[in-house]
């Protein structure tokens, strides 16, 4: 157990707590709302899949962000065999985890798996995310949201693949565990950590560390081409966040591209759901019809017949990756600017950059859909639903889903009802 | 094995920056060693490759007979390390801190952590995150000595620490040579502290190795002469190989002269001078060692 004691007092952290249990009630209503098929239909979904995999990789998360925060501590790379006793706490929590979820898991009745395979996953969900996801690499982030969209949305068809290939399944589970410990614990990685600084953990918001951090951030990146110039100058928040927000540059014709990159993961999500449902449709046929199913379709105005509840989780992730832009925005403040700044002021400037980001970000979004909407629309030949859209866009599913108990009908007339 | 380090043609380069050129180096066991130079003449780089933090673009590192990058538990436990940029734990207290690094020492000093942090006057319920940058030294250093370092490695301790506290860390660090039998390499900007305390002197500049010698070499070295002449005024210039700085004024000279043992008898005949000597503080021969070098 002494051993294991580097690993554990990391772990006594608060903040774990707190932001380990907030993650995990959200799980867990997640959880329970997609598996009461009376309620909400959700067909792609495998709940006990799911909580399998998703409460192991939350723990995972949790171990691998306070790992990495460690790991950047210059006063921890002389410690003694300090990555084998991260590793040997790393390895026996996840096996503990795992194994109480897989036990609780494979006493549904809903489940298809067997104890062995929901261990492995659980395994998999723990090493991937203990690893992946603290990664301060941007575009890993992006693989990483597209990988846990996929099993959110597509769980049902990866169970059902898991419960044919179970012998496929426990190794490229393993394999994942492996893989995601071993570099989580590489030393190579772990020495060019140890003189940067990291992210600021999440929940425990540091307005110090993240300047520093930015500052480094900053100062890798090299200089920027943009200029902050005298005219922004004032005494005023708002001036302030003009400045950060030219100095920044979210505005402007070139940051479009930027803004957008979030999508190409939904993109990616409406393709494959097109793809894998495509039947004798041909591909364009069937990604309008995902479109048009994700965009316009209710649970209660079945645009495809029975299909039509397959797709409005799309628009969940909208507003989860939207949740994520406006949370993680402040940390984008250009922090040259902050010099001059009291604290109070900085949060202001801070918190009016990321609900400018965050309001472009759901903008532009919004164009997106428009515009895609049309084209599956047309595609169709059924009517485009602006106001299907806008309710969904604002509030996701839950809204549908309460307007149908009050007996309220979202689109009265125009919307379709055959299949194609 | 009688050297704790040794680096052969050590050379480390950042893109056209050549940080480290082809250093060699021997580090003598249960010694203490000071490694000077400007900012940015590769101290902490060389600290860095000593502790494997770093690999090097060419050359090797051994420390403690291994390889640095190969540091494992049997060398680690025998090491203490005190790094320039410390970042430690900031949501733990200082207690909680200690009793954390503790816990990778069999041998941690209870009674050695109590009596520096009363020394030190560091209070132990203080959180890390609010502690100044002078305190948070302190903790870093006593987290790198009470587990008994053989090899105690402090990349400028003592910057941020008030006089008295340097003071006190300064004898400590003479008991730890004398109690642990340790070999302890120290790099500062006051040389005030350190000359109290080295005995041998590494001494780099713009990344090369311009000085590798013991303390008391260095001041049979270096010398101040004053020179009055007996016969009107000096030269305008000495002309002398060994003069490394001179500012003549009429009848009087101070020279600051390379070869302490340099004849003087001849010089005071040729000049007609009389000529008194005054050994160099480690201060003075700072600037000597670097700009005789770079010239």
């Amino acid at each position: 157990m002494i051993y294991l004691q580097p690993f554990f007092l990391l772990m006594g952290r608060a903040a774990v707590f707190w932001v380990g249990a907030a993650v995990l009630l959200a799980l867990s209503f997640l959880l329970a709302g997609i598996g009461q098929p009376d309620e909400i239909t959700a067909p792609y979904v495998d709940a006990v899949f799911l909580a399998a995999l998703g409460f192991p990789a939350v723990a995972g998360w949790l171990a691998g962000e306070i790992i990495q925060e460690f790991l950047h501590c210059s006063f921890a790379w002389p410690l003694p065999s300090v990555l084998r006793r991260l590793a040997s706490g790393f390895v026996v929590s996840g096996l503990t985890i795992s194994l109480v979820v897989a036990a609780l898991a494979s006493q549904s009745s809903a489940s298809s798996h067997g104890f062995l395979t929901l261990l492995a996953l659980g395994l998999a969900g723990y090493g991937l995310c203990g690893n992946y996801f603290s990664s301060q690499k941007a575009w890993l982030g992006w693989v990483n949201l597209l990988v846990l969209i996929l099993l959110v949305t597509r769980s049902r068809y990866l169970s059902e693949l898991a419960a044919d290939h179970r012998l496929a399944t426990l190794a490229i589970s393993l394999g994942i565990a492996i893989v995601g410990s071993l570099r989580l614990f590489s030393r190579s990685d772990f020495r060019r950590r140890a003189f940067r600084l990291s992210k600021p953990f999440p929940g425990t918001y540091s307005l110090e560390r993240s300047v520093d951090y930015e500052r480094e951030k900053r100062v890798k990146e090299g200089p920027r081409r943009t200029s902050w110039t005298a005219r922004y100058l004032g005494i005023g928040s708002w001036n302030w966040i003009r400045a950060t927000l030219h100095t920044h540059g979210p505005i402007g014709w070139r940051t479009v591209p930027k803004a957008l990159n979030p999508l190409w993961v939904l993109g990616l999500l409406l393709a494959t759901n097109a793809w894998s449902d495509k039947g004798d449709l041909s591909f364009g046929e069937a990604l309008g019809k995902t479109v048009y199913g994700a965009l316009f379709g209710s649970p209660h105005v079945p645009a495809f017949g029975q299909d039509s509840d397959r797709h409005p989780i799309v628009i969940l992730v909208i507003a989860a990756m939207g949740a994520v832009l406006a949370l993680w925005s402040p940390a984008d403040l250009k922090t040259s600017l902050a010099y001059p700044l009291s604290r109070r002021q900085l949060a202001t400037v801070t918190h009016g950059v990321g609900l400018f980001g965050t309001g472009i970000f759901f903008a532009e979004i919004f164009l997106v859909l428009t515009v895609t909407g049309h084209l599956a629309a047309r595609r169709l030949s059924h009517p485009y639903r602006l106001h299907a859209l806008l309710s969904r866009s604002l509030v996701g599913h839950r809204h549908t889903h309460a307007a149908r108990l009050l007996g309220t009908a979202i689109s009265p007339g125009g919307h379709p009802t055959q299949n194609r | 094995m009688d050297s704790v380090f040794e680096t052969h043609s050590l050379t480390k380069r950042f893109d056209d920056l050549v940080a480290l050129d082809k250093i060699d180096l021997k580090i003598r066991r249960q010694s203490i060693v000071g490694l000077l130079g400007r900012n940015g003449s590769g101290k902490t780089t060389l600290f860095r490759h000593l502790m494997g933090l770093q690999l090097p673009t060419e050359g090797t590192v051994e420390t403690m007979g291994t390889p640095a990058a190969q540091l494992d538990h049997d060398e680690l436990i025998r090491i203490g390390f005190v790094p320039q940029e410390i970042r430690l734990l900031d949501w733990m207290t200082v207690q909680q801190h200690l009793r954390y690094v503790s816990c990778f020492y069999p041998e941690w000093d209870m009674d050695r952590q109590k009596r520096l942090q009363r020394e030190l006057e560091l209070d132990p319920t203080s959180v890390v995150g609010a502690l100044s940058t002078g305190n948070l030294q302190k903790l870093a250093i006593i987290l790198a000595v009470c587990h008994h370092p053989q090899l105690l490695v402090l990349d400028e301790p003592v910057s941020n620490l008030d006089p008295i506290v340097r003071g006190r860390l300064l004898e400590f660090l003479l008991e730890v040579l004398q109690e642990d039998q340790a070999t302890i390499l120290v790099s500062s900007h006051v040389l005030r502290d350190v000359e109290k305390i080295v005995d041998w002197v590494v001494c780099l500049d713009r990344g090369r190795l311009v000085a590798d010698e013991g303390l008391d070499e260095l001041k049979e070295r270096f010398a101040e002469w004053r020179i009055t002449s007996r016969n009107g005024d000096l030269p305008s210039r000495f002309s002398d190989t060994f003069v490394l700085e001179q500012d003549i004024r009429g009848r009087e000279a101070r020279l600051l002269v390379d070869n302490a043992q340099a004849d003087i008898e001849t010089f005071q005949v040729t000049h007609h001078a009389d000529v008194t000597t005054r050994p160099l503080n480690l201060e003075e021969m700072f600037p000597l060692l670097v700009s005789a070098e770079g010239e």
